[in-house]
């Protein structure tokens, strides 16, 4: 356990503001993120077990904590040493999104990451603009169940490139950015992964590494600067590119009713509320509704690969609920993540389809003149 | 509000702005910007008519827009100056087509549209800032549905809604339904400690909402129930836990530690879903709440950054007016003749505001000295003949609701009217509403009365405003009779009206009985000594004896100890940098002219306000002086016995601990040196206690010594617990030090009251097991040194001495009684006695100082006067009728009988009027009817028992 963090822990003033914040404790009879950290704080061994995997480390604790307690970044610390104990976390699919990133972590790889790649999409290899694909072609080939397109958003994002006159690269052995590694508390994939990356970055040496995915921003943009002190150059989520650069993009209008849907990772992990809604209402007659919980206190999508039960479904369906009591036709959200979790939670048996669920750049790209 | 208005030495200027100050200390030359009323308030008689007929609604900003006011108004029934005003962007005057209702109906044409802004140029010498503080907008924070919800309601708003002359007339009710709520929910820092960016502890709110909380429900019997919820309940005033713990015992009000991270809204029924953490069940749970009540915090006051500029002194990281040095003289700014007073500086409770207030003028009086006390007197009127049959005035006061609502005024009136020697009968909103002053100055000469009544509120408060009245029309202030009818008939028997009224009415008619017997006196006039003699030599009585040194005054200052410092000497760095601040204010001590006697203590004390006789011990010296001030402080708690304190080596005291400190060889005081691994703070050792030899009430000194000791002893590579109850830091930079100590790694425990702490260990402590109460569990904290923060104390010999010497009266915690824990701070009921510091209960060092200042102020005040004018409502001895016999003397608590021969070797007694309290025991005691008590003759007392049991028969 990272003394910093430990201290930071202790400034806990138990006010339980996180725990009747936290929309998992709501729903789930493990979880009090007040409890968790005053354990740490005592020194009391966590032994937290199902309440450490259930966090969804969405960062809504930390947003209301008053004593300014590191309570999200305390979580991956505390995995890393309940692992390094022999726990494991009780992954969900067998741990097969898991894998996906520790086979990529292990040197050279087979993989066919550019196959969906077609010609309107234009590229070049040359160019000092990067775009991070991230894991989306694995998702769309993993969750063909739930119907997701996730790479929808991808090629959304080369159009919209392509609009501004930017060829992007892109990279045909990209891996995983090592995110859900990390904050799963396997310190030595997200390492391996990082690595990789970080050498095909310095080999193609961009200006400017731009994702869809942001958990791909959070990661290359923040994460590995602070530990490898790499990539060196600006790393931005196309919602950041795409309200820089409203000049240079021109949208046909559509009478379309929309919410925003806040991803975690984001809004409170990067503090990108003002670019999403600025990208969205440059579309002409486009109309935003707001659900009432938004911004920083919005709700996660209560999506993980470490765990899923009947608490996640219930988060999730209530934030549907609330999307469609807006009377917006669509539901836009910027993380393939929202996009699959949602999904599944309206694929269930018996279940109704809901309000249909779109990314930020595969829409904004329909909608380019 | 009323005093200030009256003051002959205060200028008033309402609805003005500094803008501009140039000069120095003591030769300021300040622009005002006078901004116009649109009534002329010498005209004004505040009628009303104006607002009867103006067209134009507004929401009233006194009450916080829950009720409306018209454009011409005057926003509440006390104000001062009481002259309506104008709210020009409402008034319709300025269209084309004039409205000029009020112009109309204005009899003494007081309206006025051609009032200008206008600049005025005042010299002063110097500048106390006291602009209080703002209640933060909650709306900024969402997730509490201020401002979506309505039944969210501000700590402020609901204060209106609590008062008898609010929107409600004193009813809680909801806005959406005007029902009273079924339960309200009390929500503690709100946008304060660590909220919303804010560091500090807002002050005012814990103690507000428990108030609030006693209110609503003494107000609303319907009212099932109240929560507040809480981090760490702040009640550490003199009473205040008393207070609370009074206000829990009603089983509708309970408690509960948290905060909420949101409040829902129920759309159809306005009822409220508060989140909040059940901490036993670690999981989220939602209260129920028909009403929401937000203590919001305390926000600099609007503008502050700009009069900062305008004033160049510096502001805090808060934005607060910066005290310069907070633990030597807190209401100094960062530039010379610039000082601060109450929430301006910080936020403060009543009792710290007038403290500071006081301590403010002291200070500033420094620069204007040669200019003290020339405006004092009020002009002379020539006196009105009172002989003759009694004339008498009655007026009963509606006091808003307090009165009003209970009893019938009309029909008090009508009977008033009719009894004997009654000329006049009128009642009043507010009798000491500046404008019933008048109306009744008015009434006086208009019907020649010679005696008045009025039947209000209590004559602690009020007396003396009337008295002016009477005195302002040149008829004796002693021809005046007070009945209380508030405090003593509605407030009491608010629940049984018909009971009240006949009471009210008897007690009306006895003092129309009184009345009529009133006989005119005329004060009594005593030469002042300008020494002052203050007792002892802590921080308190430094800094008291420094400024009044600085204000010329002959100072002695007496402490029975070798050393100077008192308590702080003993926790040195442990209190702010205090320590450091002694030492300069010793060093300053040195310097000044003042006159320091040591190892020295009182034994007799005679004499009376303005000429006091102190004998000393050792060496039977006499000094004499016009006025007294103990700073006597209180003793630290002795844990002999407690915590294996005294039998176990280990185990020491914060003071011990802080010496060790001092020099940091020897912290684990094995004689070998070194450093403990791990120590634990006991809080609370001797506070919030009703054993005997303990404070009842909190120390105050002590959390704040604790978190810089547990810092101190945290770099030194010790791991520290702290046990507590409440951590409470308040005041400038605590909250954050408060922080910097649990980010340091202090592992802080809060046990449950009445939880367990025990010491574990056979020769030596080890360990000390205590429940901890949030992850509700017993630990065992590992300690190498155990340290109890011991509490203040009374010393009660010493207070018991002083109570036989001066006649101070003590209260029920061994403390010395202050006059007035809110309005006379450091006043006593004994003239010319006054106290500061620890002497009335344990407080920080800065309340300390600043009640130093304040009876510095205060001293000033009395003893810059060439003379002083006493009561004359004082015992008379009728030589001819006393024999001598000694029984007055023996029986007065004040020394002021005596017997003294006359001329032809006759021996009577005679009473010092000066020390005379007119208490009236020697009169009683009289075996021959010599002695008469002033003001309160046989005579008068004997009509007032007949009227009252002559009812019956008529």
């Amino acid at each position: 356990m990272a003394n910093t963090e430990l201290k930071g822990a202790m400034r806990c003033l138990d006010c339980g503001k996180c725990t009747s914040a936290c929309p998992v404790a709501r729903f789930n009879l493990v979880l009090s993120p007040r409890r968790l950290i005053r354990q740490l704080g005592c020194g009391v061994d966590a032994g937290c077990g199902d309440a450490l995997w259930s966090c969804l480390t969405c960062g809504r604790c930390d947003a209301v904590c008053p004593q300014e307690v590191p309570i999200t970044a305390a979580m991956p610390l505390l995995r890393a040493d309940v692992r390094a104990e022999g726990g494991k976390p009780p992954f969900t699919r067998c741990g097969a999104m898991e894998s996906v990133a520790t086979i990529q972590s292990q040197g050279p790889v087979p993989q066919n990451r550019l196959e969906w790649l077609t010609d309107d999409l234009r590229t070049d290899p040359e160019s000092k603009t990067l775009l991070f694909i991230g894991c989306t072609p694995y998702f769309d080939k993993f969750f063909v169940e739930h119907d997701v397109d996730t790479l929808a958003a991808v090629k959304g994002a080369i159009r919209i490139l392509n609009a501004m006159g930017i060829e992007p690269a892109v990279l045909a052995d990209e891996r995983c950015c090592g995110h859900d590694a990390l904050w799963s508390g396997d310190e030595k994939t997200f390492s391996d992964l990082a690595h990789l990356n970080l050498e095909m970055f310095a080999k193609a040496a961009p200006d400017l590494i731009v994702t869809v995915c942001p958990e791909c921003s959070l990661t290359l943009g923040r994460t590995y600067p602070e530990r490898f002190e790499a990539p060196g150059c600006p790393v931005k989520h196309i919602t950041e590119v795409v309200s820089e650069h409203y000049e240079e993009l021109e949208f046909t209008a559509r009478e379309l009713t929309v919410t925003f849907q806040d991803p975690c990772r984001l809004g409170r992990h990067q503090d990108l509320y003002v670019e999403p809604r600025e990208g969205l209402e440059m579309i002409p007659d486009l109309e935003l509704r707001e659900m009432p919980r938004n911004r920083a206190a919005a709700v996660c999508c209560a999506g993980s690969w470490l765990t899923c039960n009947q608490a996640s479904k219930k988060i999730q369906s209530d934030r549907l609920a609330e999307a469609e009591a807006t009377g917006a036709e669509l539901m836009v959200t910027a993380c393939p993540k929202c996009l699959i979790h949602f999904r599944c939670s309206q694929s269930g048996v018996g279940e109704e389809p809901g309000i249909e669920i779109r990314d930020f750049a595969d829409l904004l790209a329909e909608s380019l003149q | 509000m009323m005093d200030a208005g009256r003051h002959p030495g205060i200028e008033l200027h309402t609805l003005s702005e500094l803008t501009g100050l140039r000069g120095r200390a003591g030769a300021f030359r300040a622009t005002v910007r006078k901004h116009p009323r649109y009534v002329d308030p010498e005209l004004c008689v505040a009628c009303g008519r104006c607002t009867d007929v103006c067209p134009q609604v507004r929401p009233n900003p006194y009450d916080i827009g829950l009720k409306s006011a018209k454009a011409i108004d005057r926003l509440f029934p006390q104000a001062v100056p009481a002259a309506y005003h104008i709210d020009k962007d409402v008034c319709l005057n300025d269209n084309i087509m004039y409205c000029e209702r009020c112009i109309r109906a204005c009899e003494p044409d007081a309206i006025d549209f051609d009032q200008r802004e206008e600049t005025l140029e005042l010299e002063i010498g110097s500048v106390i800032v006291a602009t209080g503080f703002d209640e933060l907008d909650p709306r900024e924070l969402l997730p509490f549905g201020y401002g979506s919800s309505r039944n969210v309601l501000t700590g402020l708003e609901f204060e209106r809604l609590l008062c008898a002359t609010g929107p409600t007339g004193g009813h809680v009710v909801r806005p959406t339904d005007l029902k009273v709520p079924e339960r309200i929910l009390f929500v503690q820092c709100v946008g304060s400690r660590g909220e919303g960016g804010r560091s500090y502890c807002s002050r005012y709110c814990c103690m507000n909402s428990v108030k609030s909380a006693m209110l609503a429900h003494e107000h609303e019997p319907t009212l099932k129930g109240s929560t507040l919820l809480f981090t760490d309940m702040r009640a550490d005033g003199r009473g205040y836990d008393a207070f609370v713990e009074r206000c829990l015992e009603r089983d509708q009000i309970s408690t509960m530690r948290g905060r909420p991270a949101k409040i829902e809204e129920n759309p159809e029924t306005g009822d409220l879903s508060v989140w909040v953490e059940d901490f036993e069940a670690g999981r989220p749970t939602r209260i129920e709440a028909g009403m929401v009540v937000l203590s919001s915090a305390a926000l600099p006051a609007g503008g502050t950054p700009e009069l900062g500029r305008i004033l160049r002194i510096e502001l805090d990281e808060s934005g607060f007016v910066k005290r310069k040095c907070p633990d030597e003289s807190p209401t100094k700014t960062t530039r010379p003749g610039i000082y601060v007073a109450g929430s301006a500086g910080s936020p403060a409770i009543i009792p710290e505001c007038v403290a500071q207030g006081a301590a403010a003028a002291s200070a500033a009086s420094t620069h204007v000295l040669a200019e003290r006390n020339t405006k004092e007197q009020g002009e002379h009127v020539a006196p009105i003949d009172s002989s003759g049959p009694p004339r008498i005035g009655v007026f009963v006061c509606h006091c808003g609701a307090n009165i009003a609502g209970v009893v019938n005024v009309q029909e008090l009136r009508e009977e008033a009217a009719k009894l004997p020697g009654v000329v006049y009968a009128g009642d009043e909103h507010f009798a000491c509403a500046e404008i019933s002053q008048k109306v009744i100055e008015e009434v006086i000469t208009e019907h020649k009365l010679n005696r008045i009544v009025v039947a209000a509120c209590t004559p602690r408060t009020h007396e003396p405003v009337f008295r002016d009245v009477l005195s302002r029309r040149g008829l004796n202030p002693f021809l005046f009779e007070m009945v209380n009818i508030r405090d003593q008939c509605t407030w009491v028997h608010s629940d049984v009206p018909d009971e009240a009224q006949a009471r009210a009415r008897d007690q009306i008619r006895m003092s129309v009985a009184r009345a009529a017997r009133l006989e005119p006196l005329t004060p009594i006039r005593v030469d002042v000594n300008r020494r002052v003699v203050v007792i002892g030599g802590g921080i308190s009585g430094i800094r008291v004896a420094l400024d009044l040194a600085a204000q010329e005054f002959e100072v002695t200052l007496v402490e029975v100890d070798e050393q100077m410092g008192g308590v702080t000497a003993k926790l040195g760095t442990a209190v702010g940098e205090p320590g450091q601040a002694l030492t300069t204010l010793k060093r300053q001590l040195k310097r000044s002219p003042v006159r320091v006697l040591r190892q020295t203590d009182i034994a007799r004390v005679d004499g009376y306000v303005g000429n006091f006789i102190l004998t000393l011990h050792p060496g039977e010296e006499e000094l004499t002086a016009g006025a007294i001030v103990l700073a006597i402080g209180a003793k630290p708690y002795d844990p002999t016995g407690r915590f294996g304190f005294g039998t176990k080596s280990n185990v020491i005291t914060n003071l011990d601990l802080e010496r060790r400190l001092r020099d940091e060889s020897d912290v684990l005081g094995g004689g070998e040196g070194g450093v403990p691994a791990t120590a634990v703070i006991i809080q609370c050792v001797g506070s919030r206690c009703r054993e005997e030899g303990c404070n009842q009430g909190c120390s105050r000194y002590c959390c704040p010594s604790t978190v810089k000791q547990a810092l101190k002893l945290a770099a030194l590579g010790t791991r520290v617990t702290v046990l507590y109850r409440d951590m409470r830091m308040v005041g400038p930079g605590m909250e954050a030090l408060y922080r910097e100590a649990r980010g340091a790694g202090v592992l802080f425990v809060r046990v449950p009251d009445g939880g367990q702490m025990t010491v574990v260990g056979d020769t030596l402590a080890e360990a000390v097991v205590a429940d901890d109460m949030l992850p509700d569990r017993e630990i065992e904290a590992p300690a190498e040194l155990v340290i109890l923060a011991v509490g203040l104390v009374p010393d009660n010999e010493l207070i018991l001495r002083i109570k036989e010497l001066l006649k101070t009266p003590v209260g029920p915690d061994g403390f010395l009684m202050e006059r007035h824990p809110e309005l006379g701070p450091v006043e006593t009921v004994v003239d010319g006695v006054f106290v500061c510091g620890t002497v009335t209960g344990a407080k920080s060092i800065a309340d300390s100082l600043a009640e130093a200042g304040a009876a510095a102020g205060k001293v000033s005040r009395l003893l810059s006067r060439q003379a002083l004018t006493l009561e004359p409502t004082v015992a008379e001895v009728d030589r001819l009728l006393c024999r001598a016999c000694g029984k007055c003397v023996e029986i007065c608590e004040y020394q002021a009988p005596s017997l003294a021969d006359d001329m032809f070797g006759l021996q009577a007694a005679s009473i010092n009027k000066a020390s005379c309290k007119g208490c009236g025991t020697c009169v009683s005691w009289c075996p021959t009817g010599a002695i008469k008590a002033c003001h309160f003759t046989d005579g008068q007392i004997e009509a007032m028992m007949e009227t009252m049991l002559q009812w019956e028969k008529m």
